[in-house]
C-alpha cells in the first residue's frame, strides 16, 4: 500500500495511515509519503500492533509500517 | 537516513486544558479592573491598578496559555519527554492561586502580601522551568522552535527573578525601582519569554497548520539571535534611565527581530498549499497589524514627551502595552489555541477509533465562527483601550475594560465547546492510491 500524506494538516496523515492498516494483509507493508515525522502516531502503532521505519530521503520524508509479528 | 524513534506520548489531557481554560479568566479579570479604572491610570504605569492589570493579562492569560501550550508541544511536536505530569498537575495550581493573589494584592497595594505572593509565582515559575526545560533538553533533533523554546524559558527566569527582586525592593526598600529598571523587567518578561517562544514555536504551528511545503523561514534562527542580543542590549541599558536619545534606538533594535519574524509568516502563509486561512492564520494576520503598531507607539514611548506628557505619562505606554501584549501577543495566542487544544482533543477521544468507525475531524471539534468571533472582540477591546489611552478619555478606557471581559468571556466559551460532544461531519476518506505486496 502506499500513500502520499504530503499537504495534509494534522492529524490527517495520523487518520490516513490508521484507516488504511485496517486493510493491511499480513507480509504486506504500508509506505506513506509525509512532509514530517510523525511522532503522535508512533504510540498508537504500537499500540494496534505494527513496527515502522522513517526514513528522509532526497524526495522527502517516508514512513513504513507492517505488523510487529514479521 | 533511517530514524527509529520511541513512541512520545501526549500529555493527558486533564493535564493541558486546565491551563487554556483558566487563562481567559486572567483577561476577564483584567477587563474588570480596566472598566473601573478612572484618571489615576493614565498618571502612571506603576500605579497599583496598572500594575494589577498588566500582571492578571500577563501572568493570567498569556502566561498561563503558554505554559499549557508548551507542556503539550514539548512532547508532542519536540519529543521531549516531560519530566513529571503530576508535577505540572502542582505546578498549574499554584500558579493560578499566586497569580490571582498577586493580582489582588498588587490593587490594593499589600506590599508584604505581594511578596508573598510574589514568591508563589517565582515557585511556579521554577516547577515551570525545570519540567519544560526537561522536555526541551530531552527534545531529539535541533530546531528552531527547540531553541526558542529553551531561550524564553531563561529570559522567563531573568523576568521572574527581576520581579522578585523588585517586590523585594518595595517591602526592604533595598533601591528604587525606576522607570527604566520596571522596563528592563517588562520587556524581558514580554519579548524575552512570551515574544521569542511565540515567534519561535510558530515557525512550527504556521507551516504546519497552514500546509507550507514549498516555502522555507528564512529568518528563524536570525530571529532568535538578533532578539536575545537586542533584548540583553536593551535591558541592560534602558535599566540605567538613559533619556529620549538612547531610548529610541534601544526602541528600534527590539523591534528588529520581531519584524523579521512578521516577513517569514507572511511569506509562509502565502506559500501555503491550504485554499483557505482559518483563526490560526487570521489570527496570525491580525498579530502582524498589531506588532507594527506596537513598533510605532514604543518608538513614540522611547521618544518620551510629547507622548507622554508630565502629567499623564502613562497614556502612550498604556498604548502600547495594549498593542503589544493583547495585540501582538494576545491575537496570535487566540488563533493558536483554537489548534493546540482541538488538536489534544481529538488525539484523546477520537484516535483510538479511527479505522474502527467514523470520527470527527479537528475541524469538527472547535467552532470556526466563536472563535472568529472572539478574536474580533479581544481585538476591538484591545483597540479601544489603546485608542482612549492615546485620547486621554477614562469613559472610553472603562468602556475597553469593559470589551476586555466580553472578549476574555468569548474566548472561554470557544474553548469550552470544544468540550462539548461532536459527531463526525462526513465519511471516512479513501487513502489507498496503489497495492504493493512485498
Amino acid at each position: 500500500m502506499e500513500l502520499d500524506n504530503r499537504g495534509l494538516q494534522p492529524p490527517e496523515p495520523m487518520v490516513r495511515i490508521l484507516a488504511a492498516l485496517k486493510d493491511l494483509a499480513d507480509g504486506d507493508e504500508l509506505f506513506a509519503h509525509m512532509d514530517r515525522e510523525p511522532m503522535l502516531l508512533y504510540p498508537e502503532l504500537e499500540r494496534r500492533g505494527f513496527t515502522w521505519d522513517f526514513a528522509e530521503g532526497a524526495d522527502g520524508y517516508s514512513l513504513t509500517v507492517r505488523r510487529a509479528s514479521e | 537516513m533511517t530514524a527509529r524513534v520511541a513512541p512520545t506520548q501526549s500529555p493527558p489531557l486533564g493535564l493541558i486544558a486546565p491551563f487554556f481554560l483558566a487563562a481567559p479568566l486572567g483577561l476577564v479579570a483584567a477587563g474588570l479592573l480596566l472598566a473601573n479604572a478612572g484618571h489615576l491610570s493614565f498618571q502612571a504605569i506603576n500605579l497599583p491598578r496598572n500594575v494589577a492589570i498588566t500582571h492578571a493579562v500577563v501572568l493570567g492569560w498569556i502566561t498561563t496559555t503558554m505554559m499549557g501550550a508548551l507542556y503539550q508541544m514539548a512532547p508532542a511536536v519536540l519529543s521531549g519527554r516531560l519530566w513529571s505530569e503530576r508535577l505540572a498537575r502542582v505546578q498549574f495550581v499554584i500558579h493560578v492561586l499566586s497569580v490571582s493573589f498577586f493580582v489582588w494584592s498588587a490593587w490594593q497595594w499589600d506590599v508584604p502580601l505581594m511578596g508573598i505572593a510574589g514568591s508563589g509565582i517565582f515557585v511556579s515559575l521554577v516547577l515551570f522551568m525545570a519540567n519544560a526545560g526537561v522536555a526541551v533538553a530531552r527534545a531529539r533533533s535541533r530546531s528552531v522552535p527547540r531553541a526558542a523554546a529553551a531561550l524564553g524559558l531563561a529570559w522567563l527566569a531573568i523576568a521572574g527573578g527581576l520581579g522578585l527582586t523588585w517586590v523585594g525592593t518595595l517591602e526592604h526598600l533595598w533601591f528604587p525601582i525606576t522607570m527604566g529598571r520596571l522596563s528592563a523587567h517588562a520587556h524581558v518578561g514580554l519579548v524575552g519569554w512570551l515574544g521569542i517562544t511565540l515567534m519561535g514555536l510558530s515557525y512550527q504551528l504556521v507551516p504546519m497548520f497552514n500546509v507550507v511545503t514549498r516555502v522555507r523561514p528564512r529568518f528563524g534562527t536570525p530571529v532568535l539571535i538578533i532578539m536575545s542580543l537586542a533584548l540583553t542590549t536593551f535591558a541592560a541599558v534602558v535599566a540605567t534611565d538613559p533619556g529620549p536619545a538612547v531610548r529610541l534606538p534601544l526602541a528600534l533594535l527590539l523591534a528588529v527581530a520581531p519584524l523579521l519574524w512578521g516577513v517569514d509568516v507572511v511569506r509562509l502563509l502565502l506559500g501555503r498549499s491550504k485554499r483557505r486561512l482559518d483563526i490560526q492564520g487570521h489570527s496570525m494576520l491580525v498579530a502582524l497589524v498589531w506588532l507594527v503598531l506596537a513598533v510605532l507607539l514604543g518608538a513614540g514611548a522611547a521618544l518620551g514627551t510629547p507622548f507622554t506628557p508630565g502629567d499623564e505619562s502613562a497614556r502612550w505606554l498604556l498604548a502600547y502595552a495594549a498593542a503589544g501584549i493583547g495585540g501582538w501577543l494576545g491575537s496570535a495566542l487566540i488563533g493558536n489555541s483554537f489548534k493546540i487544544l482541538p488538536f489534544l482533543i481529538w488525539y484523546h477521544r477520537y484516535r483510538p477509533r479511527v479505522g474502527l468507525e467514523a470520527v470527527p475531524v479537528v475541524s469538527d471539534i472547535y467552532s470556526e465562527r466563536l472563535a472568529t468571533v472572539a478574536l474580533a472582540g479581544v481585538s476591538l477591546a484591545v483597540a479601544t483601550v489603546a485608542v482612549s489611552a492615546l485620547v486621554g478619555s477614562v469613559p472610553a478606557l472603562q468602556a475597553g475594560g469593559a470589551l476586555l471581559v466580553v472578549g476574555g468571556l468569548l474566548h472561554l466559551v470557544g474553548l469550552v465547546h470544544m468540550f462539548l460532544p461532536k459527531h463526525a461531519s462526513r465519511a471516512p476518506q479513501p487513502a489507498l492510491s496503489k497495492r504493493i505486496t512485498v
